[in-house]
């Protein structure tokens, strides 16, 4: 498939260690070529050439995913004039554009399809599971070696990030294979499962499902034309109906998805029957445009695997305000806290306040069991006000602690140094309410353990945190500021937090207090006592999505912001 | 502005009593705002005035009921004072005159002892006007002698709400050392014949144990009355809170279509929870 003049020739060595042997492909992102390290090792070798900075951040979040179904990304290398070279996996067989063209020019064999799409649907489920699109299927990019089928071209801008805005102004994937809703900016996992669709349609009749005169006659054949599935085998076009929605929403929703209903089609099991939306008529194309008109992107977020992925971008045309927000997309295990989500303002206020609903109970609960198993004091008549007070303070530290941190959930993972900062002032009001409330109720703390008596901190400069084996003021918004501000109190009250209750983040956080205690002078039991109240009552107040709900919640929010 | 040391020496002074609910509110107010810019900011928010006007006059039902809430614990902020600091107090009661009872010096001077502690022990006789019954006699030197104690209290912990010491507890407490009663005659008028009056002498045990003792009756008394106005402002809180929980829910459910009627219940809600306990408070 050699087009075009390569830069390198035969035999040449341009990057260290590996000697080319030929050129393979030339495009717009650069040159393939095949060639042998000095081990004796066939590599496909690719030169970048424009938007180098993008492809190689595209590239390197796609280096370590290893598949039997992905040509794997060996490596990323810099030669000494500066330019970057992929080293990637050399798969020595023939593409699928190749084997239609050559094998089955009038379309294959089901059973022949069926294998295809089983290694697309293995590779590419798996990209989808670690947050990544690769939105330029197509046969081209289909490989079959050694009995494996093999997705070629992962990571080579597929991920858009801010910086890649300026280069989305060109074709995204290869016209025939590209889902409508690209045209409108969104990049979800669902423009992948069309795609292997059309491949499907294209490998059981031979042709794709829209053809044109020119690009923009094609694309507006996506946007608006139901595809003609006559063609089909008849059990299979509610399938391929199915995955070739319009709506991404509508469409089916995974490959692995998408050959379970293959195969039940061919088994004459009852497929799923698609759901098919209304769906509003798309705004036509200018017609007889050259180029694609897929305009540029205005919004996407990029993460590195292991932590949440998103995927996405607004889109809109020239002169106009963009036409919906982005979409995000998140792998099942990265639906964790710090995900990226698009909460509602009054969603985050009914989870806050459901929280503190919570808090309530809880706290009355956990001031109630304390009473009763004499923590406040066995036979002493202010163990009830002690109770009483230290449930109250339990509580309003609960409470700042929903409210503020409910605020920033699904914000992402910026301004995590503010987001400090605010719980250290929110727990010095909360330290001085609590001083506050002893001092009313006339309650004392336990008094000082023996431990605490000498050497040490009793005083900040002039300022004195202990006075008669009792905190200060100071010594209750030192004490209180510093517990909310060391922990990262948002993880406790995410609704994506790994489990509702976690065990070690209670014995942490009575650790972090108790060495707080002994720092400041501050009563141990009390400090304890405090530090696991509160993680106890936040953590089983805070509103919890179990994981398997996660994706469902996700989708529901991001519907409610579009 | 104030200087870093100044903060510094206002937030640790022993007068700053009066300075909490500034620091308080300063506090949440800050971290709230700072909490919401952060939100905001996150979620991509523009700040342009129209925005943010379409974004909060849904929620401005909450004002009123906040400001109910608010209205009722201000109605009660008189009673929640914090001790004060000890002070030089008056002398709750000018002590009478002491009678002299032949064989019981105790009564007519006070003693400086030592405990098994080594701790000063003062024991100290009040004693009461004359009276009519032995009964009254004894009475009224017990109450003398528990506000003396309640005065002891006060010099050595500070003021804060209204409360009485018991002279029957102070007793049953032992710290009534020693107690008698004698008789006199005395004249009521020059008209009158001269009859018996009882005269009632008690010791009373100022020392360490007896302020513990009855700074915990203190404590115990003015915090249970407290805790009542405490209670009845926190349960108000927690109503607002779970209101505002039932009309976000109900609101979202119906989609904003009631909206106007549920901001008009919740008020009416945390309205009448506010009368009630404004009523309970001023009872």
């Amino acid at each position: 498939m050699t087009s075009g003049k390569f830069t390198f020739a035969p035999e040449s060595t341009p990057l260290a260690g590996f000697t080319i042997k030929r050129g393979i492909q030339r495009g717009g992102f650069g040159e393939v070529y095949y060639a042998i390290s000095d081990g004796g090792k066939e590599v496909a070798l690719k030169l970048l050439h424009s938007h180098v900075e993008i492809e190689r951040r595209g590239t390197e979040q796609c280096l370590n995913l290893k598949h039997p179904n992905l040509v794997s990304i060996i490596d990323i290398r810099e030669d000494d004039d500066g330019d970057t070279w992929v080293v990637m996996e050399y798969v020595s067989g023939h593409t699928l554009d190749q084997v239609l063209a050559e094998d089955y020019p009038n379309g294959m064999p089901v059973d022949e399809v069926r294998s295809w799409l089983d290694g697309l649907a293995s590779g590419v489920d798996y990209l989808h599971d670690r947050g990544i699109v690769h939105r330029d299927l197509k046969p081209q990019n289909l490989y079959r070696e050694s009995g494996y089928v093999k997705i070629g071209d992962i990571g080579l801008s597929k991920i858009i990030t801010p910086s890649q805005r300026g280069a989305q102004t060109e074709s995204i994937g290869t016209i025939y294979y590209m889902a409508p809703e690209i045209s409108r900016g969104e990049y979800g996992p669902e423009i992948d499962v069309y795609s292997s669709a059309t491949i499907v349609y294209e490998l059981l009749t031979g042709h794709v499902p829209f053809e044109g005169e020119s690009t923009a006659e094609i694309l507006n054949r996506h946007l608006t034309d139901q595809p003609d599935l006559s063609p089909l085998p008849r059990n299979l076009r509610p399938v391929l109906d199915h995955a070739l929605a319009k709506d991404p929403a509508a469409r089916t929703q995974s490959l692995g998805a998408l050959l379970t209903e293959f195969d039940d089609a061919l088994a004459g099991r009852t497929p799923h029957t698609p759901i098919t939306p209304p769906q509003p008529p798309q705004p036509a194309q200018a017609s007889g445009a050259t180029s694609v008109p897929v305009a540029q992107p205005t919004e996407a977020v990029l993460q590195a695997p292991g932590s949440a992925v998103v995927v996405g971008s607004s889109h809109s045309r020239p002169g106009q305000a963009p036409l919906r927000r982005p979409r995000v997309f998140f792998p099942e295990e990265h639906h964790g806290p710090l995900s990226p989500r698009n909460i509602s303002i009054s969603q985050r206020a009914l989870e806050a306040t459901a929280g503190m609903a919570a808090a309530i109970l809880f706290t009355g609960l956990l001031a109630s069991a304390g009473h009763l198993t004499g923590m406040f004091g066995v036979s002493e008549q202010s163990a009830p006000l002690r109770a009483v007070a230290f449930g109250l303070t339990t509580l309003l530290g609960a409470w700042a602690l929903l409210v503020g941190t409910k605020a920033w959930e699904g914000t992402g993972r910026e301004s995590l140094s503010v987001r400090r900062l605010s719980l250290l002032l929110l727990g010095g009001g909360v330290g001085a309410a609590g001083w506050w409330l002893h001092q009313v109720l006339l309650v004392d703390l336990p008094p000082l353990a023996e431990s605490q008596t000498a050497g040490l901190v009793d005083s900040i400069g002039s300022l004195e945190l202990v006075r008669n084996q009792q905190p200060t003021l100071a010594g209750y918004v030192m004490f209180f500021a510093l517990l909310f501000g060391i922990r990262r109190w948002w993880w406790h009250t995410d609704g994506f937090r790994p489990k509702r209750l976690r065990v070690l983040s209670l014995l942490l956080t009575v650790t972090v207090s108790w060495i707080l205690g002994l720092v400041l002078q501050f009563p141990l039991a009390a400090a304890a006592g405090w530090g696991l109240g509160i993680a106890i009552v936040v953590q089983l107040s805070a509103p919890w999505v179990a994981p398997a709900h996660r994706r469902a919640r996700l989708e529901q929010e991001g519907a409610q912001h579009a | 502005m104030p200087s870093l040391p100044g903060i510094a020496t206002g937030l640790g002074a022993a007068g700053s009593v009066e300075h909490v609910a500034t620091w308080v509110i300063s506090l949440l107010v800050l971290a709230a705002a700072i909490a919401i810019r952060v939100a905001w900011a996150g979620r991509r928010g523009s700040s342009d005035l129209r925005t943010l006007l379409r974004t909060t006059v849904p929620a401005a039902w909450f004002v009123p009921a906040a400001a109910i809430v608010i209205a009722v614990a201000t109605q009660a902020s008189p009673s929640l004072e914090p001790p004060q600091a000890p002070a030089i107090l008056s002398q709750p009661n000018r002590p009478n005159t002491l009678p002299s009872i032949t064989g019981h010096s105790w009564t007519s001077q006070s003693l400086t002892e030592q405990d098994d502690s080594g701790r000063t022990l003062v024991l100290t006789p009040i004693a009461s006007k004359p009276h009519a019954t032995a009964k009254e006699a004894r009475q009224e030197a017990l109450q003398l002698a528990a506000l003396r104690l309640k005065y002891e209290v006060e010099r050595v912990y500070g003021q804060a709400g209204d409360w009485e010491l018991s002279g029957e507890a102070l007793d049953q407490q032992k710290f009534i050392t020693n107690e008698i009663t004698s008789t006199r005659p005395y004249k009521l008028s020059s008209l009158a014949p001269s009859s018996e009056m009882y005269h009632c002498v008690v010791r009373l045990e100022v020392s360490d144990a007896s302020r513990n003792w009855a700074s915990g009756y203190w404590k115990q008394s003015v915090g249970a009355n407290r805790l009542k106005t405490i209670g009845t402002i926190t349960g108000l809180l927690c109503l607002l809170i779970v209101t505002t929980h039932l009309y976000l829910r109900l609101d979202i459910a119906s989609r904003g279509t009631h909206r106007g009627k549920l901001q008009l219940a919740s008020v009416a809600v945390v309205a009448a929870a506010g009368l009630v306990a404004s009523t309970l408070l001023s009872a």
